[in-house]
Order: C-alpha cells, then structure tokens, then sequence
C-alpha cells in the first residue's frame, strides 16, 4: 500500500513536472475565472486561417481601398472591437460575478461586459467599441457586440467591416497558463456569411502590470506628416483578393 | 529565449513601416544623443552623426514603444544626453534623415532591438 502511494505521488509529481501550467482557477460563484494579466501578443492578419474571405461586392471593394488611406489606429483612433484583442501590448481581465472588466494596455481602452442578464442597449449610437452584453456557457464566456461605426478596421493586414458588424468573442481559460479566445465576424454587408477564427493567450509573467500606453502623447509620426497610406504589416492589393490572399510586399 | 521573443512580439504596431520607411536601405549610424523623447506611442532618439568630412548631420530615430523596452529592462536613463549610441535601422523614404531603428547599442556594450514598427513589416 505504501509502495503504490509512493508510486502515484510520483507519478503527480512527474505529471506536474509535465504541465507547471494546473487547472483554471475557479472564482468563487464557481465559474471558470478569467482574472489576470495576459500577454495578449499582436495578430497583424487575423483572417489567415480562413481566407479566401467570402467577400461581398462591397467587402472586395473596401478592402481593396485599404490602399487610400492612412489605418485609423495610426491616427490614434482606438482599435475598436474586434481589434483591441489583437492589437499588441498585455491585457488585465478582472471577473466579478455580474460583469468582466477588460482593461486594455493599448490605447488605454476598457470595457465592462455585464454578464447579469440584461440586453442590448435601445438607445446607442454607432461607436468604436460598440454595445456589448455578456452570458456564459458553462466556462465560456460570450460577448455580443453590435453598434459599431465602420471607422475602424478588423486588423493590421486591412481587413475591413461596414457598419453591420456584429461581432460574437468566445473567451474560455483552458488552464491556468492558458486562455482561448475566438471571433466570429457575421458581417453581412461586406461578407456572404459569418467567419469565426480563434487562438491561445499565454498568462503574462507574474510581475507585469499593465502599463501607459497613451497613443496621443507624442505621435510623432502624425505631427510630422510621416503617416502614408496602406496597411501595417504592407500588403499589397491586386484586385483578384477573391481565390487568393493579398501577395506579400517583398 | 521565448520571452525576448514575447517581447519582440509585444513591442509591434501602430503604424506602417512600410509606407513611411525603405526596408531597402538598411543603415547604421554612431552618433551622440542630443535628445530623448520616452513617450507613447514610440520613443524618438535625436543623435548627431560625425561625418567623414567632419561634418555633424543630425537625424531623428524612432524605436519601440516605452513600455515594451521597460519591460525589456530599458529606460529613458539608458540613454545619455551626450553619450555615444549606435543605430542599425532603415531611413525614411522621404529622404529625410529620419529612421526606424532595429536595435540601439551603446558604448558600454548594451544593446536592445529596438522594437520598432518595422519588425512587424519583415
């Protein structure tokens, strides 16, 4: 008896030698708990897993034109939702049982997802971050967001959205070390049908914070008329977007 | 050596390299600090630079953002007002002597990527 005790606390041991990483904490209503810093790193083309896009006329049209001007976050326009979760810099998620609260390195921003039942606001005009309710399913929480203004972008290769947008955002920690995020972008004026793409958040090292990302303090590169147009990561633009993606600058 | 590469990572955005600056035309340059400029979204590093004809050119350089390179373990005291700095990096289309660094090096040795805009173009 005592030698197979032995044998299992070796066999935990090795398992946690294994995976350091532990179950998701849980909050104290029982819910699989968000809470922490994470080291939400950039995602500059966030649709690469599921291109050719299902364009629309008018999503081709639109994404083409990424070539006439200057990306809004450039101009220090907040990313808007869906792009403040993969713009770069860390994210800190504090979980209550009635709302999460997002708060955003870059750009300062925040957002209070209410997860207490109620519905979408009837009086919200179009904004960059939009209206968002949330409800979980099981570990998983889900955010609805619509309200959206189409001044923002999707993402740094030029993905565009109109103002249609309803963006649906799967947030689940899968372990202590792990958070699974996903984002169906259901568009229908610039897309035939809804397209979801997803991937892991590593927790941030256990001394970061989030810290002053202030975008207006010195955008050195706006004063001075630097800014030019096109996307971030350079992308080009050929027109035959449908059946292939953008080509590569160089 | 995957949390330098985080770092990397994390240090990426906001606006285009590849509009604003020539990835064809690496350079480096060893100048003095004149000025230092520790504010989001990009810190800006004013140097003059020692021409071979004793001439001084000042350029203006453009790294990460400063809470990328504080977590990197940088500082706006790493850089001194007077002190040699060496900078691999490209220049700005326009012509200007305006560039985007990829890595600053001091004389003691130090060196750090820079962070920069550019990383995310390559």
């Amino acid at each position: 008896m005592k030698g197979l005790l032995l044998l299992v606390a070796i066999l935990a041991q090795a398992a946690a030698l294994q995976q350091p990483d532990g179950p998701a904490p849980r909050a104290a209503d029982g819910k699989a708990d968000l809470s922490g810093v994470w080291n939400k790193a950039l995602v500059q083309n966030t649709a690469k897993a599921v291109e050719p896009l299902p364009f629309t006329p008018d999503g081709l049209k639109a994404f083409n034109d990424v070539w006439n001007h200057i990306d809004p976050t450039s101009r220090c326009i907040f990313p808007g939702v869906p792009r403040v979760n993969t713009s770069p810099y860390p994210m800190q998620i504090v979980q209550t049982p009635d709302k999460v609260i997002f708060l955003y390195e870059y750009m300062h921003n925040f957002r209070v997802i209410y997860t207490d039942g109620r519905t979408h606001r009837p009086l919200w005009e179009p904004s960059l971050l939009g209206d968002s309710i949330g409800h979980w399913e099981g570990d998983t929480l889900v955010i609805d967001t619509v309200k959206l203004t189409d001044r923002t972008w999707l993402d740094d290769h030029g993905d565009r959205h109109s103002d249609q947008l309803h963006v649906i955002e799967r947030w689940r920690r899968m372990s202590a070390n792990k958070l699974h995020y996903e984002e169906t972008i259901d568009d229908p004026k610039f897309y035939t049908k809804p397209w979801t793409v997803g991937w892991d958040i590593p927790l941030a090292p256990k001394d970061w914070v989030v810290m002053e990302y202030a975008c207006t303090d010195n955008n050195k590169d706006l004063y001075d008329g630097h800014l030019q147009n096109g996307p971030l990561d350079g992308s080009l633009r050929d027109g035959t977007a449908i059946g292939k993606p953008a080509p590569p600058r160089r | 050596m995957t949390l330098v590469y985080v770092l990397i990572l994390a240090a990426l955005g906001h606006h285009s390299f590849a509009a604003e600056f020539d990835g064809n035309k690496p350079l480096t340059l060893k100048g003095v600090v004149t000025k230092v400029e520790w504010q989001s979204p990009h810190i800006w590093i004013y140097v003059d630079v020692k021409e071979p004809d004793g001439k001084i050119t000042p350029w203006q350089c453009e790294g990460g953002a400063p809470n990328a390179l504080t977590r990197q373990g940088w500082t706006r005291a790493t850089f001194t007002i007077g002190g040699e700095v060496t900078i691999e990096g490209w220049q700005a289309k326009d012509g200007t002597h305006t560039c985007n660094a990829k890595s600053w090096a001091l004389a003691d040795g130090r060196r750090v990527l820079a962070g920069s805009s550019a990383e995310s173009a390559k």
